[in-house]
């Protein structure tokens, strides 16, 4: 098989992870297009080091890991990522996160899956607190990893993780009653 | 992907578990086209603005040469060599080469320049100096905030 033909087989084969990876990440579509397609441009660039590797996933994930971060951080200002946007008010206490009524909630659980309500809970979790929930949950990474490649303090980390826990729980307990969790 | 790392808290062991339950979201199907223009873009441009290992393998080859001779001759004229090959006598015989001239030349300057700047610097006083490395630090730091925002603001109208 030829290199072209061989690294378009690669991209089917990983796309769905890396994007996932990226949306996870900048809870955008649009923006995780655009890192995805540098993700793979990269890989294209390092073809000659990854065609027929069994690390290229990895390779795949991490790049796209550190492209999303890199991304993050450029626009850290214009987000305010890593302040209180939707997350904590002048005390530094947590505001409580905009969920749909309970009624529009318990509408919704009947029409869309579970995993849609997750990936939507995801999502709409405040910047900070998701991300350091996808780099735990998703990435693997620990604490003072995560504490490290965001720049924050571990506690911050910490604290982010179990608000976006306890956000998460709230937002899917009437899908796990509904399914007896 | 690891297991649950923190088994005793139960809020943890269920986002972990529902967590890791999610599949991957499927890719739009516009990435793949996305990824072959980006790519035929990037083929497009000529080859001395595409990474090193994707130029042609002559010029590979030249560059590599030039590299390790720029290096050796850096390399032969700062590091010192004893008794059997003199510095200055090296220096005076690279002169007669018309093709490492314009390096000796630059030598030359480079190294009256440095040889004033250190007379200069040994006949100021501590607070001269002072004053005279802040200005420098401080228009450095001006340069840096200004470039950063004027790229930044190009960047988000881009």
């Amino acid at each position: 098989m030829s290199d072209p033909a061989q690294f378009e087989q690669m991209v089917l084969a990983y796309q769905d992870m890396v994007f996932s990876t990226a949306l996870r990440l900048l809870g955008n579509e649009t923006e995780a297009q655009d890192v995805a397609q540098e993700a793979f441009v990269r890989a294209w660039n390092h073809w000659h080091e990854l065609a027929g590797s069994q690390s290229v996933g990895g390779w795949l994930k991490t790049v796209t890991r550190n492209l999303c971060l890199n991304h993050l951080q450029r626009y850290r200002a214009r987000w305010k990522m890593f302040s209180d946007l939707g997350g904590e008010n002048d005390e530094g206490e947590a505001r409580e996160i905009e969920f749909a009524a309970p009624e529009t909630l318990e509408q919704t659980l009947l029409t869309v899956d579970q995993r849609e309500l997750i990936e939507d809970a995801l999502t709409k979790l405040p910047n900070d607190q998701r991300i350091a929930l996808v780099l735990y949950h998703f990435e693997d990474l620990d604490y003072a990893e995560i504490a490290q490649q965001l720049g924050v303090s571990l506690g911050k980390v910490k604290t982010d993780i179990f608000r976006a826990r306890e956000a998460l729980r709230k937002k899917l307990q009437p899908a796990r009653d509904s399914v007896g969790v | 992907m690891k297991s649950n790392r923190e088994p005793n808290d139960p809020l943890a062991t269920w986002a972990d578990q529902t967590l890791k339950r999610l599949p991957n979201r499927r890719a739009p199907a516009t990435l793949m086209p996305r990824v072959l223009a980006a790519l035929a873009r990037q083929r497009a441009l000529p080859w001395y603005q595409q990474p090193w290992f994707r130029w042609p393998r002559h010029l590979q080859a030249l560059a590599f040469v030039l590299g390790a001779a720029l290096l050796a001759s850096l390399a032969w004229f700062v590091i010192p060599h004893g008794d059997a090959v003199s510095l200055t006598a090296a220096k005076q015989a690279a002169t007669q080469l018309e093709l490492v001239k314009p390096v000796a030349t630059t030598f030359d300057i480079l190294g009256t320049l440095g040889h004033a700047g250190t007379r200069l610097v040994k006949s100021l006083s501590g607070g001269a100096l002072a004053t005279l490395l802040g200005g420098a630090a401080l228009v450095w730091c001006s340069t840096l905030g200004l470039g950063t925002a004027a790229w930044r603001l190009s960047h988000d109208n881009h």
